[in-house]
């Protein structure tokens, strides 16, 4: 095993400050390491060894010739397959997009691309980022290292991997309901979506654009504040972006008082060997002087039920743009247009996203829209209203961020079963709060998460808070998968 | 409520989707669990909430309508399935 693999984003970082490493000696370590494990793993869908290996060039011009870096610059990193680069296949493992090769890049790979961050490569997920196992990517699943047997979750199951399996130091992923933090649950990392609006949406293929978010996975939390200073930032090209938002998380002070609540209805139905492990964690949180107290709010159970209006909705608008005319697979026996849009989409989906535009078609369909569609906003607005109250008490919000660790292959057939693993993680994104889950502790030998959510826009405070109760738990990153 | 095969089927017409007969049964099958585990929200004292469009309050962005030239028109096509001079080909829109 390679030590560099072991290293931290910012360790990297520093060790280029003092000539230790170079960029190209980093990269060519992790590009290695993806040649070696991804037959196996399959969490990546395309490597960039070649344009990896120009920018880390350029970085170690400029470590030779002393000059100040960027931040995180040389540090490689993955991208989630749902993310455009120029040049290169953006597929969100669909056989829709097998062949889509963007012209732009995304706003977030821009920035990646001016702080000469070598991208390694593309990440799998699960088709049109539907999914929590990354089972239904066109690519094949992805495994977890725990346990091979397992599902990484999902739906940026790839870019959890990667981490976990020492593929890359960083990595970006997107959460519309849970796909960046359970995951990062399941392989034991740090995972964490922003505030909506503080990363760039353009660029982004778009699955449900009012929960849609980009953000950080990393072995650690002081480098997922890193990498959100280095992506977040108004966009004009994104109107839903956050103008006047603070973008710098890197200078994470020690916070005095915590006072942290724990909403009922998240512990309510665990079974008793989470509920110990929680409870044993907060006792030793407590313990070091970290106030907890339950509360209720009871508009958290309407959480799944609410986004899986919401989620299909936005899902069937966005979809209608792949018809086989301008990019994106298309059937070419069809004598007439409607039947080869027809055909192109009926054999360019998978079946989750079919369920999802048909869903979606339904709710937002007139006679439905009221019952379904108005209500799950109404319902959207109490959730909000809940979250705002608890933090006018709270500093931050916690819970465990899955209900069990990972699952086996083909263990859950059921739609319905699948939705229920984004149960906690779900209401963040109803409510556009930043949230994070951090490694915490193990059962039957598999991590699970703690999952905190702050308060809108305050990306500085739960990393802070995050941060300290890392230091308190110091969770061991390490799994079987670091010996192969 | 629940919806039958026909409603499944008229959905797809309307979004464009040609399902099998296996697809139609099952995806009516998921809907109406998915729509009947649903249910629960119509219990949710709605009276007099206000729908949340988002998750943050959005306010309207304005800017110049300008003339951005775009450079790399050839890479777009290169996307495309069938082109023709600079014009996307579909098959026959007018049928029989």
């Amino acid at each position: 095993m390679n030590e560099i693999l072991k290293l931290s984003a910012t360790e990297i970082s520093e060790k280029y400050k003092i000539k230790d490493l170079s960029c190209s000696e980093v990269t060519k370590a992790f590009l290695d390491r993806i040649n070696k494990t991804n037959p196996e793993l399959n969490s990546f869908v395309s490597v960039s060894e070649k344009s990896a290996m120009e920018t880390a060039k350029i970085v170690d011009e400029k470590i030779a010739k002393s000059q100040k870096l960027n931040l995180l610059e040389g540090v490689p990193i993955a991208l989630k397959d749902n993310m455009c680069t120029n040049g290169v296949a953006t597929t969100c493992c669909s056989k829709m997009l097998v062949n889509f090769v963007p012209s732009y890049d995304a706003t977030v790979v821009e920035k990646i691309k001016n702080n000469n961050m070598p991208i390694l490569g593309k990440t799998n997920m699960d088709e049109f980022a539907m999914g929590t196992s990354t089972e239904t990517s066109f690519f094949g699943s992805t495994k977890n290292p725990w346990d091979i047997n397992t599902v990484p979750g999902g739906s940026s199951g790839g870019s959890a991997v990667a981490i976990s399996a020492l593929q890359a130091p960083l990595a970006l992923g997107s959460d519309t309901g849970g796909s960046i933090r359970q995951p990062a649950s399941f392989c034991g990392v740090v995972g964490m979506k922003p505030t909506y609006g503080v990363v760039s949406r353009y660029g982004l293929v778009a699955f449900a654009s009012s929960l849609d978010q980009i953000g950080p996975f990393s072995k650690n939390i002081k480098d997922s504040a890193t990498l959100l200073s280095v992506i977040s930032g108004y966009d004009a090209k994104d109107s839903t972006s956050q103008p006047n938002i603070k973008t710098n998380y890197t200078e994470l002070s020690e916070p005095k008082e915590i006072k942290i609540g724990l909403p009922k209805e998240f512990f309510a139905n665990l079974d008793n060997k989470t509920k110990e492990l929680y409870k044993n964690i907060t006792t030793k949180l407590s313990n070091e002087g970290i106030i907890f107290e339950e509360i209720d709010m009871p508009s958290l159970q309407q959480g799944v039920q609410t986004y899986c209006i919401i989620a299909p909705a936005e899902a069937s608008s966005n979809l209608a743009r792949f018809d086989g005319v301008r990019y994106g697979y298309r059937n070419k026996e069809a004598k007439s247009l409607v039947e080869m849009m027809e055909l192109s989409r009926s054999e360019g989906f998978g079946a989750e996203v079919k369920r999802k535009i048909l869903l979606g078609t339904y709710v937002l369909s007139s006679g439905c829209y009221d019952i379904y569609y108005k209500k799950a906003q109404q319902v959207r607005t109490i959730i909000k209203n809940d979250f705002q109250k608890a933090f006018s008490k709270y500093d931050i919000l916690l819970s465990p961020t899955t209900t069990t660790p990972t699952f086996a292959f083909g263990e859950k057939s059921n739609p319905l079963e699948m939705y229920m693993n984004d149960i906690m993680t779900i209401p963040a994104n109803l409510a556009g709060i930043p949230a994070l889950s951090l490694p915490c502790g193990i059962i039957n030998n598999l991590p699970m998460g703690l999952h905190l959510m702050g308060n809108i826009l305050e990306e500085q405070k739960l990393f802070s808070i995050a941060k300290k109760i890392e230091q308190i738990l110091g969770f061991n990153l390490q799994n079987p998968y670091w010996e192969k | 409520m629940t919806i039958d095969k026909d409603t499944v089927e008229h959905l797809a017409k309307l979004s464009r989707l040609h399902l099998s007969d296996n697809e139609l049964l099952s995806f009516t099958k998921s809907i109406n669990e998915i729509l009947e585990y649903t249910k629960s929200i119509q219990q949710v004292n709605t009276e007099g909430v206000l729908p949340a469009i988002h998750a943050l309050d959005l306010q309207n962005v304005f800017k110049e309508d300008e003339v951005i030239n775009y450079k790399y028109i050839d890479k777009l096509f290169e996307n495309a399935p069938d082109v023709e001079n600079h014009s996307f080909k579909v098959p026959r829109i007018l049928t029989n």
